[in-house]
């Protein structure tokens, strides 16, 4: 069954028993459990910590109806993919075995969003990898459309699993129309042991698409995983990553680079959870803000007792380009080790006046002066994505939206 | 009592010098619990007007309907109905020192305040329990015209000053604690300079809790005319009792066009208090507000000094450390709220946890739309000298204004080894070398005390890191 050709699925348990009855058993039990997890868990509400920038008014999910998207799978760069690579479509590739290697030791990162994603998730990826492949001189990519209309709710799942020893890139795309859409995307990410992933989460969504998407890590010893998001378009965006350092030596890095301009709402909510000790996450968000828009940026490093000798960074730079953009930041530590070596910081400022003289007196128009100016700030993040072939994909995309914000 | 709080308790005592208590006798103790009546007794001992009663009544009321804050450290222990709310323990404030009983100058006598007084002090004012029993000012000073008094009789002699600025910087409604202390409000500091006095040598006062099960809520109160200084300076004990006590301040501050107020607290509470505070200032055109603020003792301590800057040229500094031992929590920090173009604010927090203690830093640094130009620099250190301990940063952000330079900055360590290992090289005992490194981390607290305090701040910490090396 292609999701293309299911009809749009409301959130009840009358739904969810048609849609699991041709299913297999363990995959019909995960999905219960889901709903089971939805049931239970209270809708947030204004005064939790976590939504007291963002009203959940904005994302309800009551009476919702979830919509399946249409998805490219493909590649940025030249050569073909190795052996022991498998990429493509969840409903075609994910099984009991993968579900089992991706079995969560921890229950933090669940919410609404994510039970109902659980239960009732349509479309998404699979990428798992085996041990020693190195495919890193590509990128793979998978492009996901979505139909909006009344009620629309996005729910697509994308599971990442890659083995020991091995290397690889992928960048995920979520694309919708101009009509109305909740997305609630849920990714899971797991990297075992000495291998080295870079996951790239581009959001593209069309003007009245309001999204909540969970992307939840886990890091095994010695390996290397980066996130990076990238916050274009949309209306209303509040991600949660959540990332597991469970192994020693391993580092987390979440970056991202995020433009936002008219009436756009971000929200970040970012934890770095040190399970274990010898460890280091990075987190690095560069954040540009035109017209009315606003971002909120909270992120909490938390050191559990026994995790010494880690090293955790956390930078939030904001860049405000007009008077009436707004940018709250909230970098938090949590510490209960005491030897380690915790930092972060968050600045806020607008472009250099000195630096934007310069470009002037040089020739180049106000238009031209800024987007230089801005690209000049995005370039601590992308300096961080080493592959040439992505840097070209994601500044392209920058580009366009800079053209719609600043002027050609 | 269990075994483990008998034996936690007589860990807090050990060290803590100003954990005796005198047998109580009061003049009068009111009943436990928090109703109406004990609202009314309050006020109708005092002969206040009936604009104060009516406050107090609105703010008991806000207090019972408002729910407990579920953020930051435990409160639910508090038993709000097992507090004595004031406690009068003599006639009427006194102006000598002679005329002040027995025993509650021996009490006095082991902070060692009178002979602090004979050296240099302008003025002293020691909040015993409830009331303000001592105060003396320098004639000098009262020739200048200042006006140094405990807020009873402020609120008496001046009450036209009192009613202007009463309540209209932290009103009762702005948290449970504020509106508590506004229902049952008893002694506190008033202040008032006259345009263009500069007040050369620093207004101290103490305060203590001596009777167990015992609500302190002061209220405090200092207006600097334009052109004027004045630096305050308030310290606070309490005996080690089995059950807990509650310190629960409100303190307003408003420095007028080109005024300058520093306050300074060492807070060194015995590890049975919780202290909850709430101090806000308001600066205006030109004007500077300094908050020191030094937690060393209490049990649990949520407290965020606040700027509000409100017109141009305002600057506003909170300089804190805090330290937190054995079972304490020290949740401060900071608060700067930017509400007029070009005015510029600071904030250094220091903060040292040891034997499981828990310090937070919680900070909020707010630029409203129209503030341009605004300047916000913060910055956090922690020191964690065992694996048992917590260090915790919640900063806060909220700019609406590009023009905003605002940076933050925080970090989180231990004892540096190679210091550490220099100093043992020089031929100093380990806990020596930390204690010295300990020292100079808090140096640039330290520096901004008067002299005795800070030799004093400078004993208590050696006193708190013996034997911190295992």
């Amino acid at each position: 069954m292609t999701p293309a050709t299911m009809t749009k699925l409301a959130i009840d348990r009358e739904t969810l028993n048609t849609l699991t009855a041709q299913m297999a058993d363990w995959l019909k039990a995960e999905r219960i459990k889901g709903m089971e997890q939805y049931e239970k868990l209270p809708f947030p509400v204004r005064t939790d910590e976590a939504w007291r920038r963002t009203s959940p008014k904005w994302v309800e999910l009551e009476g919702k109806k979830v919509v399946a998207p249409s998805t490219e799978f493909g590649q940025i760069g030249e050569g073909s993919s190795p052996d022991g690579v498998s990429f493509g479509c969840i409903h075609d590739l994910y099984d009991e075995k993968l579900m089992k290697l991706m079995a969560r030791k921890r229950d933090n990162g669940i919410n609404s969003f994510t039970a109902v994603n659980q239960a009732l998730w349509q479309g998404g990826t699979v990428l798992n990898v085996g041990q020693d492949v190195n495919a890193k001189d590509l990128a793979l990519h998978a492009t996901h459309t979505f139909q909006g209309g009344d009620n629309a709710l996005a729910l697509p799942k994308s599971v990442v699993h890659v083995g020991k020893f091995s290397k690889v890139s992928v960048i995920e795309t979520f694309r919708s129309d101009d009509a109305e859409l909740l997305a609630c995307p849920v990714i899971d990410i797991k990297v075992e042991d000495g291998s080295d992933v870079r996951y790239v989460f581009v959001q593209d969504w069309g003007e009245a698409t309001n999204c909540v998407p969970m992307i939840r890590t886990e890091v095994g010893k010695d390996a290397h995983l980066q996130v990076l998001y990238v916050g274009l378009n949309g209306k209303v965006s509040k991600l949660f990553v959540e990332s597991d350092l469970e192994g020693q030596g391993c580092k987390s890095e979440v970056n991202g680079l995020v433009m936002a301009s008219h009436k756009q709402h971000f929200d970040f909510d970012l934890n770095q959870y040190h399970r274990v000790g010898c460890n280091v996450s990075d987190v690095l968000f560069h954040v540009a803000l035109a017209d009315e828009s606003r971002s909120n940026f909270s992120g909490n490093v938390l050191c559990e007792p026994g995790s010494q000798k880690i090293d955790g960074y956390q930078q939030n730079r904001n860049l405000l380009l007009s008077d009436r953009a707004r940018a709250d930041s909230m970098p938090k530590l949590e510490i209960q080790a005491n030897d380690v070596a915790c930092t972060h910081g968050a600045t806020f400022t607008t472009y250099n006046q000195d630096q934007f003289f310069y470009c002037r007196t040089r020739g180049l128009n106000e238009a031209e002066a800024k987007r230089l100016l801005v690209r000049g700030f995005f370039q601590e993040v992308v300096n961080r994505v080493e592959q040439p072939v992505v840097v070209d994909y994601l500044m392209d995309l920058v580009a366009e939206k800079m053209d719609h914000v600043l002027g050609k | 009592m269990s075994t483990t709080d008998a034996a936690l308790l007589e860990e807090v005592g050990r060290d803590y010098k100003y954990g005796f208590h005198d047998t109580e006798a009061p003049l009068f103790k009111s009943e436990k619990g928090l109703t109406e009546e004990i609202v009314r007794a309050i006020s109708g001992r005092k002969n206040e007007p009936q604009w104060m009663l009516d406050y107090r009544l609105k703010a008991l009321k806000h207090f019972n309907e408002r729910p407990m804050p579920n953020w930051g450290s435990d409160l639910s222990e508090i038993d709000f109905a097992n507090i004595h709310y004031y406690v009068k323990p003599t006639e009427k404030t006194e102006k000598s020192w002679d005329d002040v009983p027995d025993y509650i100058k021996e009490t006095f006598d082991k902070l060692g305040i009178p002979e602090a007084e004979r050296k240099f002090l302008a003025g002293v004012s020691a909040q015993y329990e409830s009331e303000v029993v001592y105060q003396s000012i320098r004639e000098d000073l009262e020739a200048q015209g200042v006006l140094f008094m405990d807020m009873d009789s402020g609120l008496r002699e001046h009450e036209d000053i009192v009613k202007k600025y009463f309540g209209k910087i932290i009103p009762y409604s702005d948290n449970k604690f504020s509106a508590l202390n506004s229902a049952v409000w008893s002694g506190g500091s008033f202040i008032w300079v006259p345009k263009g006095v500069e007040v050369e040598i620093p207004l101290q006062a103490y305060f203590r809790i001596n009777t167990e099960n015992m609500g302190q809520f002061e209220r405090t109160l200092i207006i600097t005319e334009p052109g004027s200084s004045v630096h305050y300076i308030e310290g606070c004990t309490a005996p080690t009792y089995s059950s807990d006590s509650l310190h629960s301040a409100v303190v307003e501050l408003i420095a007028l066009e080109g005024s300058r107020i520093r306050y300074t607290t060492i807070q060194n509470w015995s590890s049975n208090v919780y202290n909850l505070v709430t101090k806000r200032a308001q600066a205006y055109k030109n004007a500077t507000v300094e908050w020191i603020d030094g937690n060393l003792g209490s049990k649990v301590t949520m407290k965020y000094p606040a700027v509000h800057l409100m017109e141009e040229g305002a600057r506003g500094e909170v300089l804190s450390i805090a330290y937190a031992g054995k079972g304490q929590f020290q949740d401060a920090g900071a608060k700067m709220v930017h509400l007029a173009p070009n005015t510029a604010s600071t904030v250094l927090s220091k903060s040292i946890s040891k034997d499981g203690g828990v310090a937070s830093y919680r900070g909020l640094v707010k630029v409203m739309p129209k503030a341009h130009n605004v300047k916000c620099n913060v910055r956090c250190d922690a020191l964690l000298l065992d694996e048992k301990s917590t260090s915790n940063t919640f900063p806060y952000m909220e700019i609406e204004n590009k023009s905003a330079d605002i940076g933050h900055e925080a970090t989180v360590s231990k004892v540096g080894e190679e210091q550490l290992f220099y100093l043992m090289s020089r031929g100093m005992s380990e806990d020596d070398a930390v204690s010295m490194i300990v020292n100079g981390f808090f140096e640039p607290f330290t520096k901004e005390l008067p002299m005795e305090y800070a030799v004093e701040l400078n004993r208590l910490i050696q006193l708190e890191m013996e034997g911190s090396i295992g």
